[in-house]
């Protein structure tokens, strides 16, 4: 089939950094192209030249430029406008974001086929909209056509956010990050959806970091870095059998589920028994808000136990529990074997630097206004650390998470996202705890820098002995460090056990649902 | 008392919290007015009064005046119940009276204001877009609020009035005479909502889902009608109540300058002559204008941005 | 900063160095006598002699309106200060404070807030009685609701801000931790409010003496000028001009410089 969308030479220049530089692919109807690469590779911008949607301050320059068969280069933001939407659809990733809070998700759907007039008539683009919501399997679509976009689940808001993309029958659709903010098993929904919308014929240029997606969706696979692709072949030739050293490197990066550990019976650094936590519903007769139930677990020293469960499974409460900044509604929390969580804060706080956090968002866990050494500084002040001895032993924390003391002079809004958080594990690793509990640690993080910071957690557990709690959605994360793991869903623990055993046998329906996200997907 | 449904809820729950307002004001008013230095006895007779000293008794029995504070206090409260308001020191009304005769020239003033007020900032956020437009128009709004009203009604009083003669210098009950007062007052409150409201717009169109609309193909006029306003809307609502808080101050220094009867020279003369239960009354009555304007933007926030519903949970 | 900003900036900075010096030694920049009458030179117009022109009593206008400054500025300064200090104790004290007494202070500012500032300031000098002491206090308490306000929304949030929950984390007690991480947080905010307070502060002490509850007659005030000049308007229209010139600038300048101070907080 022929193309329907030819770039040739693309190039795209913010001021005087060249951004894109000379890129050139093709898509026909019914195939899916993905662009890879890494945060700031050029991706989005290439993809938006699509849609003539680049900041004010981008000069674009093509050899050609087709869509749809047209020649793009001359257009307009007049001609743009005509074509977006009815030619060429934008899908971006976080629809709570992408969908105006203010408006109906029916008036968000309608407004492309209101816009270009593909349907007139209040009924005739009601009942399309409707049709539409369906299409992209939306239960309850007139329903859902009448509430606002923070009513609806993640998973349907994203559909929905599709659908307001494809509503005046675009032939092209671009895809930027479609699946990023979701959870894992949203996130196959989603592809599957594409996938048909594929079959169908429209052509989808995908852009992703997530490979896994990619692997799943796409037909062709181009891999960008520094604005030229260098890598370009069918799904099978680049993931399977990649070439180009930057590719390999991209998927290696993934982590792989790790060699096979045993359960230990050594007591344990850190356990809980029964944690119990419920949030009244306040208003509404709606009925309390069951975060954590009945929630029991054992971390021994040296190991790592892995907590895996999508946004509201409740495992932040239970970890602001087992810190004990959050007190139980029943249950307990030993740490070292003694009370941990029935105590007053005031007895707590001696024996607080036994168990420290890592948390997701680096950026707020460290005060912006203050330097590196600061940071440092006040954490092993609280430990006891008398003044004189606090900048060497800054320095060495520094370096056992792999930075040099220059680091100290810094800001964290002058590191980068990787450094950020290893200066975090670092302060955490001021006061000598026995648990290091890690809340998202890597989330936040491109996929090689992921791979760098979890092998930085598990030299440090080799070096240092320490007992890790490692939380995350994200199960290959999981599975590439934990020797344990639990599986939390809706505040409940649906399954436990050693972390090969529950990767190969998965006993409950979610975990199963979990584990097929993760598998290798398909690399031949 | 479960199966309320949701907004009779909220309505009672607003309702309640109007009541403690008001209630709070009284309740400070009534101590404020304690602590006016002096017998009130002789701050109603003037200094220069000479009355026997056992009329001045008879006077006190009559006003309640020897009971204990707090039996003062409770009947205070039951004839506030009752709509009573007390008696003016001063004139020989009771102060229901007085507020009743001079509210109406007051309440046009103020109404004819935000009117103009939200014709002028509508106008601005509308017509001046763009980069150079907006900085224009952020720096005249800049000047409108800087500006005094006592002075902005001076100006053109001067100019429009004794200059120019298009409107009559002395106060009237013409609809010519309320031109000049209404713009004066108009001038900085249509400057704050038009900042107000054109952040809100400006901020919604940085937002991603302005990005998404760009990409179904909307344009700039569709883009600010459909998206645009009812974010900056929400933004301007939600200064309701301090905007017609600053009417209210700002009636009472363009009534001066105009020479215009309404609250605001009542509440001059009532201040001057301390005369407390006129104050006493104006500040109840401001107390409970504002807090039901507060209620009404509440009700009508929650309406237009449902997340405000859900509160702080997410 | 664009080259109009940064013109913007030394214009107001400049403005308040002029403000400043007429608060200290008026007579430095024009050398007449603001209380010296003559009443055969009465409501003069502007001249080279008399630039402001002069006022009912023959009085210069210029020098009442240089020497008004101290008093304006001064009011202007002390309410704002104590509205600060006051607000910025309520409000993180009702940031940390457990629930009870969170809502009652909350409670409490709120009706407050019920009343226009403006409003309430007027009812309090009706209480304390007229006079330019009596008017810093009635403008720093109705202003002290707004620094409240602030102070604990910002505590609230720094509260929850992910370095806040890490210093817990470590075992840093929570005094040492709410003067070090919520106070810096909560003080920038609080700083923009009030540089623009100032000039809000001065508005209003302006109006209240316009309405003849500030300072009292020969007291070189702008807004009893400007009541002078109301009085005069059709005859000598330049006494009710330059006070409001005087006053707009200032506020105008403090706007200015508010507005940069706040983009600096935000920015950090």
């Amino acid at each position: 089939m022929s193309a329907i969308v030819r770039v040739e030479g693309l190039r795209i220049a913010i001021g005087a950094a060249s951004v894109v530089d000379g890129v050139s692919f093709e898509i026909a109807p019914g195939e899916c192209l993905a662009i890879v690469g890494e945060s700031g590779a050029g991706k989005s911008l290439t993809a938006r030249s699509l849609l003539g949607m680049l900041p004010d301050a981008a000069e674009v320059t093509a050899d050609r430029l087709e869509v749809d068969g047209e020649d793009a280069g001359g257009w307009r933001e007049r001609d743009w406008r005509r074509r977006r939407g009815s030619t060429v659809g934008l899908v971006s990733q976080d629809a709570l974001a992408a969908l105006d809070p203010l408006r109906r998700v029916g008036a968000e759907v309608a407004e492309a086929i209101v816009v270009h007039r593909t349907v007139t008539g209040r009924e005739a683009v009601r009942d399309r909209v409707v049709e539409l919501l369906d299409r992209v399997a939306v239960p309850e679509p007139a329903l859902r056509a009448r509430q606002r976009p923070h009513e609806l689940s993640g998973g349907l808001r994203q559909r929905a956010l599709i659908a307001s993309a494809i509503s005046a029958s675009p032939t092209v659709l671009v895809a930027d990050e479609p699946t990023t903010a979701l959870d894992a098993t949203v996130q196959r929904r989603v592809l599957e959806l594409l996938a048909q919308l594929k079959a169908d014929g429209l052509a989808i240029l995908l852009v992703s970091h997530d490979l896994g997606a990619v692997a799943g969706l796409a037909d062709r696979v181009a891999v960008m870095r520094d604005g030229r692709f260098v890598e370009t072949g069918t799904t099978a030739q680049v993931l399977g059998a990649p070439t180009h050293p930057f590719t390999r490197a991209l998927l290696a990066a993934r982590p792989v589920p790790g060699s096979p550990r045993a359960i230990d019976e050594a007591p344990p650094a850190l356990e809980a028994i029964g944690l119990r936590r419920v949030y009244p519903s306040g208003t509404r007769a709606r009925g309390d808000r069951v975060a954590v139930a009945d929630a029991s677990l054992r971390v021994a020293p040296g190991r790592t136990l892995g907590i895996v469960g999508e946004s509201g499974s409740g495992k932040s409460t239970l970890v602001r529990m087992l810190l004990a900044i959050e007190r139980p509604d029943s249950g307990e929390v030993l740490l070292d074997g003694l009370p941990w969580s029935a105590l007053s804060e005031r007895s707590r706080r001696s024996r607080r630097g036994r168990i420290q956090l890592v948390d997701q968002d680096a950026f707020g866990a460290l005060n912006p206004r203050w330097r590196v050494s600061r940071i440092l500084d006040e954490a092993l002040q609280a430990h006891g650390v008398p003044r004189a001895r606090r900048a060497p032993a800054a320095r060495e924390l520094l370096e056992g998470v792999g930075l040099d003391a220059g680091h100290l002079a810094r800001r964290p809004g002058e590191l980068s996202g990787g450094q950020r958080q290893r200066v975090a594990i670092a302060r955490a690793l001021a006061s000598d705890p026995v648990v290091l509990v890690c809340d998202e640690p890597v989330s936040a993080l491109d996929a090689t820098v992921q791979a760098q910071v979890l092998d930085l957690l598990a030299s440090t557990q080799r070096r240092l002995g320490v007992a890790i709690v490692l939380v995350s959605h994200d199960l290959s994360v999981i599975a590439s460090m934990a020797d344990e793991v639990l599986v939390m869903r809706d505040g409940v623990i649906v399954e436990r056990g050693a972390t090969d055993a529950v990767l190969q046998r998965p006993t409950h329906p979610f975990t199963r649902d979990l584990v097929a996200g993760l598998a290798e997907p398909k690399l031949f | 008392m479960r199966r309320l449904p949701g907004w009779a809820a909220e309505l009672l729950r607003g309702l309640g919290g109007l009541l403690v307002v008001v209630w709070g004001a009284a309740t400070l008013g009534f101590l404020a007015v304690r602590l006016v230095p002096g017998d009130p006895v002789d701050t109603m007779l003037g200094i220069h009064a000479q009355v026997g000293e056992h009329i001045k008794e008879q006077i006190r029995i009559d006003l309640g005046l020897d009971r204990s504070p707090l039996e003062q206090y409770l009947a205070y409260l039951g004839r506030l119940l009752t709509g009573d308001l007390g008696r003016s020191y001063q004139l020989n009304t009771t102060v229901v009276e007085v507020i009743g005769q001079q509210l109406p020239s007051t309440l046009q003033l103020t109404a004819a204001a935000m009117v103009l007020a939200i014709a002028l900032a509508l106008a601005s956020v509308l017509l001046a877009r763009g980069r150079v437009g907006a900085a224009v128009a952020s720096t005249l709004e800049l000047v409108a609020v800087s500006a005094p009203t006592f002075w902005t009604g001076l100006l053109l009083l001067t100019v429009f009035g004794f200059g120019l003669g298009w409107f009559p210098v002395l106060s009237s009950s013409s609809p010519a005479a309320l031109v000049l007062p209404a713009l004066t007052l108009a001038l900085p409150i249509g400057a704050i909502l038009a900042q107000v409201l054109r952040e809100g717009v400006t901020g919604a169109l940085d937002q991603p889902f302005a990005q998404t609309a760009r990409a179904r193909g909307v344009g700039a006029a569709r883009m600010l009608g459909r998206h645009g306003l009812r974010h900056g809307a929400v933004s301007a609502v939600a200064i309701g109540g301090y905007l017609v808080g600053s009417l209210l101050g700002g009636a009472v220094l363009v009534e001066t300058v105009f020479a215009r009867p309404g609250l605001g020279r009542v509440a001059l003369r009532a201040i001057l002559d301390r005369d407390m239960p006129v104050v006493l009354g104006l500040v109840i009555l401001s107390a409970l204008v504002v807090a039901t304007v507060n209620l009404l933007v509440d009700l009508v926030l929650r309406r237009l941005d449902p997340r405000i519903r859900l509160g702080a949970a997410r | 900063m664009s080259a109009v900003q940064r013109v913007v900036m030394v214009v107001a900075i400049a403005v308040a160095a002029v403000l400043v010096i007429a608060a200290i030694a008026p007579t430095l920049l024009w050398p007449l006598d603001p209380l010296a009458t003559d009443p055969g030179g009465a409501f003069a117009p502007p001249s080279a002699a008399h630039p402001f022109g002069t006022d009912q009593s023959g009085r210069d206008v210029l020098a009442r309106v240089l020497a008004g400054t101290r008093l304006s500025l001064g009011v202007g300064l002390a309410a704002t200060t104590a509205a600060l200090v006051v607000g910025l104790a309520i409000g993180t004290a009702s940031g940390f404070a457990g629930r009870g007494v969170d809502s009652v202070l909350t409670r409490a500012i709120e009706v407050i807030t019920a009343f226009p500032e403006f409003l309430l300031a007027l009812v309090i000098v009706a209480i304390i009685g007229p006079g330019p002491i009596g008017v810093a206090v009635a403008i720093s308490i109705a202003a002290v609701p707004a620094y409240a306000r602030v102070a604990r929304a910002g505590t609230l949030s720094a509260r929850r801000a992910g370095h806040v929950t890490a210093a817990r984390v470590l075992g840093v007690g929570a005094v040492r931790t709410a003067w070090r991480h919520v106070v810096p947080a909560v003080m920038g905010p609080l700083l923009a409010m009030a540089t623009i307070g100032v000039g809000m502060a001065i508005v209003t002490a302006a109006g209240l003496a316009f309405l003849g509850l500030g300072a009292q007659p020969p007291t070189p005030e702008w807004g009893l000028i400007l009541d002078d000049g109301r009085n005069h308007l059709g005859r000598a229209w330049w006494i009710a001009l330059f006070p409001g010139i005087a006053i707009t600038v200032t506020v105008l300048a403090t706007s200015v410089i508010g507005r940069a101070v706040r983009r600096r907080v935000e920015a950090a």
